[in-house]
C-alpha cells in the first residue's frame, strides 16, 4: 500500500470515527423506582432525568394532582408530564437541548417538542402536557420520550383507560338523585334542613349532596363529575369538578352556594350533576325571599325581688332597696308582655347587671326560637358584702342590642 | 440515498422521526439516518461537476448558446419530473402533488444557474460559491409569513426549508458550484489519481477543519446547540435548510468520498461495478426505485415502517438486486435510443 493510500485510510477512519458519532448514553436502560426507563449516563455526573405524570398542577401551590400512570380520557382534559433534571450545567455547557416526545398506542409521535435551557433560566423542571380528549385520543399505552442533545436519554409509559359509560356505572349502582339542603351538622354529618325550597337570608347556603354507591369496581379508572348550579334565568353561574379516584373511599361528595340576600335572586333554580359531561342526575329547587322584617316592640316588666316564698310562691321583699348580707341575692323577674304578639319571631335577649360604677359584672344571653311560648325569664346576682358594695345598680334588659328595658336599684350595708 | 429511503420506507422510526429536528433511541437509527445526510450534497457537487464536464466536452462540437440551452433544458426537465413523477411517486401514485419542490427540482434550478456561470474561471466560480456559503446563514434571519404562498415559495425556494421545500436553492446550488470547481481539479488541472487523491485530501482536511473551528464556535454557521465534539449533536447540526458547519462538512466528505472511490478504482476496480452502474443513468436509478418503493411498500402497505435498521439494510440489498439489472438494461436503452426524453433522463 502506498503512503498516499495510507494516509488515504487513515482520514477516511477517522472521519469514519467522527461522522458516526459518539453516544453519551449506556444503551441497556434500567428501571427506576419511578417506573421510568432510564438510559443512563456514561459519566456519572451528566444530565439524569425522573419523569411523573399528573393530572394537573395546582397553580398556587405547585402541587401535583393525581400523580399516576393511568388516565381517564376526558374531554377538555390534559395529561401533566413534569420531569426532573439532575446535573444540569455539571459540564459547563451554555445552552442544553432536549426534546419532549409523546407517542401514541401505535408508536407514532404525537407531539415533539423542542426545548433550549440556558444556565439563566435556572430551571431544572421541564414540564409539558398532552390533551387526553375523547376526539384526540384513543384508549393504550403512551409513553412520554425524552431526548438530551438528540439521545434518548428516558422513557415513561403512560395508559389511557376509555371514559365508564353512564348506563353501565347506574347499572352498578349508581344513584340518578341529589340531596338539598340548608346545613350539615359537623359532628354526625347529618344534614339538616333537606328541602327543595330555601329562604333566601342572612349567611344561608344552599348544600347539595351525591351520594355515591358502596365499593364499585371501577378497575383503574378514575371518576370526573361537576356540578353546574343554574339560576333562574337558565344561566349557569357556578360550575364546580370533582374527581373521585380508582382508591378513593369516600361514600359522598357535595358543593354549595351561598343564597345570601343581595347575592341570589329568588326563582327557580337547577342543579346538574354530570359525569364526564353526561348528564348524570339533576335537581330543581326554589328560592324564595325573606319574610319582611316587622319591627318589634315588646312590652317587658321587671320585677326586683329578695327571694321567692317557697310555701306560697310569693316573692318576698320586691323593690328597689336592698341590704347587703351573706349568701343573700337580688332576682328579678322579666315578663315579657306581649309576646304572643311575635310569637313566630326568633328573638334574642341581653340581661345586664350594671354596678355603681357604670359597668357591667354579669351578663346573659337569651334566645327565643320562633313558636317558643315562653315569656319569662329569671336572673340573679349575690348581694354578699364581699362580692358587691353599697350603691346605685341598675337592670337592663337588650332586645337585638336594643335597651328595651332598665330598673334601677340600691343595695345598702 | 437507497439507505435513506429503504429506511424512510421500512423503519418504523419514521412515525416519530421529524426529519427537520431529528431524535433517535439508538446509535444504529442515527447511523442509519446521518449516512444519508451524504446524498444530497453529493448529488448537488456531482451535478456540478457533471454540468462543468459537460459543457466542456460540448463546447468543442457546438455553439455556447446550444451548450447552455441543453443543459438548461436538462435542469428544467428534472424541475418537471419531480413536480410529476417524483412527487407523485412518494406516495405510489395515489395522488398528484405537483406543488412541491424537492431535491430534484433543487438540483434542476442549480444547474440552470450554474450554467450562467459555467464559463468563469475555478477561483471567481470558488468565489462565489463560497460567498453564498458565507452570506447564506445572514439570509436565513430573515422573517416572512409561511402562511403566505408567495413567501412562503419564495423563501423555501432559496433560502429557507419548509413544507413547500425541504431544499432551498441558494446553499444548495454554492455545493454544485463548488462541485464545479472540484471537477476542474479532478478531470482538468490534476493529471494523476495521485495528485487527484492527494490534493481531495488536502482540500477535504482543510474543509473539515473549517468545518470544526465553525462549529466549535457555536456561533456563526451553527444552527442547533451540541453537547460535545463528535457527539450526534455536534454533527446533526441542520440539514433543512443546511447551516454552514452542515455544508461545509459534507463538501468535505464527499470530496473524501471520491478520493476513497479513486483509491477503490487503484486497488480493487471491479468494487467500483456496483456504483458505477446505477451512476451512469442516476435519475432513471432515482425515480424507479422510488416508484418501487412507494407502490410496494407503501400503497400496497407491504412493512411499510413495521421494520427498524436491520430490516432497512436488507431493503436496501433486496432494491439493489432488482434495481442493477434494471439500471444496466436502461443504460443500454438510452445509449441506443435518440428520444429526447429517454436522453434527458
Amino acid at each position: 500500500m502506498t503512503i498516499l493510500n495510507k494516509i488515504s485510510l487513515s482520514l477516511i477512519i477517522v472521519v469514519f470515527l467522527l461522522g458516526f458519532g459518539c453516544t453519551s448514553r449506556i444503551e441497556t436502560p434500567i428501571m427506576d423506582e419511578n417506573s421510568t426507563l432510564i438510559y443512563p449516563p456514561k459519566n456519572a455526573d451528566d444530565v439524569s432525568v425522573k419523569i411523573t405524570f399528573c393530572r394537573k398542577i395546582d397553580k398556587k401551590t405547585g402541587n401535583l394532582v393525581g400523580e399516576g400512570t393511568i388516565f381517564t380520557i376526558t374531554n377538555k382534559s390534559k395529561i401533566q408530564a413534569v420531569v426532573e433534571f439532575e446535573n444540569l450545567f455539571n459540564n459547563g455547557k451554555d445552552k442544553l437541548m432536549f426534546h419532549l416526545d409523546w407517542v401514541g398506542p401505535d408508536d407514532k409521535s404525537i407531539f415533539l417538542k423542542r426545548i433550549l435551557l440556558s444556565p439563566d433560566d435556572s430551571l431544572s423542571i421541564i414540564k409539558g402536557s398532552i390533551s387526553v380528549s375523547a376526539e384526540t385520543r384513543e384508549p393504550g399505552k403512551y409513553k412520554l420520550k425524552i431526548y438530551y442533545f438528540r439521545e434518548l436519554i428516558a422513557e415513561k409509559s403512560f395508559e389511557l383507560s376509555p371514559q365508564p359509560q353512564l348506563k353501565e356505572l347506574i347499572e352498578k349502582g349508581f344513584s340518578i338523585a341529589i340531596t338539598l339542603c340548608r346545613s350539615v351538622e359537623k359532628k354526625s354529618g347529618e344534614r339538616i334542613g333537606v328541602d327543595s325550597i330555601f329562604m333566601i337570608k342572612g349567611k344561608s347556603k344552599v348544600r347539595a349532596y351525591y351520594d355515591l354507591p358502596g365499593l364499585v369496581d371501577l378497575g383503574s379508572r378514575y371518576l370526573l363529575f361537576y356540578f353546574d348550579w343554574i339560576d333562574q334565568n337558565d344561566s349557569s353561574f357556578y360550575k364546580k369538578q370533582i374527581v373521585i379516584d380508582a382508591e378513593d373511599t369516600t361514600s359522598y361528595f357535595g358543593s354549595s352556594i351561598s343564597i345570601r340576600p343581595g347575592k341570589r335572586e329568588p326563582g327557580n333554580y337547577t342543579l346538574q350533576l354530570y359525569l364526564f359531561n353526561e348528564l348524570l342526575a339533576e335537581k330543581k329547587f326554589e328560592l324564595i325571599p325573606e319574610p319582611e322584617e316587622i319591627p318589634i316592640n315588646l312590652n317587658a316588666k321587671i320585677t326586683l325581688y329578695r327571694k321567692l316564698d317557697k310555701k306560697t310562691g310569693k316573692r318576698v321583699d320586691e323593690g328597689a332597696i336592698f341590704t347587703l348580707k351573706n349568701k343573700r341575692k337580688v332576682r328579678a323577674l322579666i315578663d315579657i308582655l306581649n309576646r304572643s304578639e311575635y310569637i313566630d319571631r326568633e328573638l334574642k335577649l341581653q340581661l345586664e347587671w350594671i354596678g355603681p360604677n357604670g359597668k357591667s359584672f354579669y351578663k346573659k344571653k337569651i334566645v327565643f326560637a320562633p313558636g317558643d311560648p315562653i315569656s319569662v325569664i329569671n336572673s340573679s346576682i349575690s348581694i354578699s358584702p364581699d362580692k358587691r358594695q353599697a350603691g346605685e345598680y341598675s337592670f337592663r334588659l337588650f332586645l337585638f342590642k336594643e335597651l328595651i328595658a332598665e330598673k334601677k336599684f340600691e343595695l345598702r350595708l | 440515498m437507497l439507505v435513506g429511503h429503504s429506511s424512510y420506507y421500512l423503519n418504523s422510526i419514521w412515525h416519530q422521526l421529524d426529519p427537520f429536528d431529528p431524535v433517535f433511541p439508538s446509535w444504529g437509527q442515527f447511523a442509519l439516518r446521518y449516512a444519508g445526510y451524504l446524498c444530497a450534497p453529493g448529488f448537488l457537487m456531482m451535478a456540478g461537476a457533471m454540468v462543468w464536464w459537460s459543457y466542456q466536452r460540448r463546447i468543442k462540437k457546438a455553439s455556447d448558446w446550444s451548450v447552455r440551452w441543453y443543459l438548461i433544458q436538462r435542469g428544467l426537465f428534472l424541475v418537471v419530473a419531480q413536480m410529476t413523477w417524483v412527487n407523485s411517486s412518494w406516495g405510489g401514485f395515489r395522488t398528484f402533488n405537483p406543488w412541491h419542490f424537492g431535491i430534484i427540482a433543487c438540483i434542476g434550478l442549480s444547474m440552470i444557474l450554474l450554467v450562467f456561470i459555467i464559463k468563469l474561471r475555478w477561483q471567481f466560480r470558488l468565489a462565489i460559491g463560497l460567498a453564498i456559503l458565507v452570506i447564506h446563514p445572514f439570509l436565513l434571519n430573515f422573517q416572512y409569513d409561511t402562511e403566505n404562498i408567495l413567501e412562503q415559495v419564495l423563501m423555501q425556494t432559496f433560502i429557507d426549508s419548509g413544507d413547500f421545500n425541504k431544499y432551498p436553492v441558494l446553499p444548495w446550488f454554492a455545493l454544485a458550484i463548488l462541485g464545479s470547481v472540484m471537477a476542474t481539479g479532478w478531470l482538468s488541472i490534476w493529471k494523476t489519481d495521485k495528485k487527484r487523491m492527494l490534493m481531495s485530501l488536502g482540500i477535504a482536511a482543510t474543509a473539515f477543519l473549517l468545518a470544526i473551528v465553525i462549529r466549535m464556535g457555536r456561533g456563526y454557521g451553527n444552527i442547533s446547540p451540541f453537547s460535545e465534539f463528535g457527539s450526534w449533536s455536534f454533527l446533526l447540526d441542520q440539514k433543512y435548510p443546511p447551516s454552514l458547519f452542515m455544508n461545509l462538512w459534507f463538501f468535505a466528505s464527499v470530496v473524501l468520498g471520491v478520493s476513497l472511490f479513486i483509491a477503490i478504482g487503484k486497488l480493487s476496480p471491479k468494487l467500483l461495478m456496483v456504483f458505477s452502474i446505477p451512476g451512469k443513468v442516476p435519475l432513471f436509478f432515482y425515480a424507479v426505485h422510488l416508484a418501487i418503493l412507494g407502490i410496494f411498500v407503501k400503497r400496497l402497505n407491504i412493512f411499510y415502517r413495521e421494520g427498524e435498521v436491520l430490516e432497512s439494510l436488507l431493503g436496501v440489498v433486496i432494491m439493489l438486486v432488482v434495481m442493477l439489472p434494471l439500471c444496466k438494461w436502461f443504460f443500454g436503452v438510452k445509449r441506443r435510443s435518440k428520444n429526447y426524453f429517454i436522453q434527458m433522463i
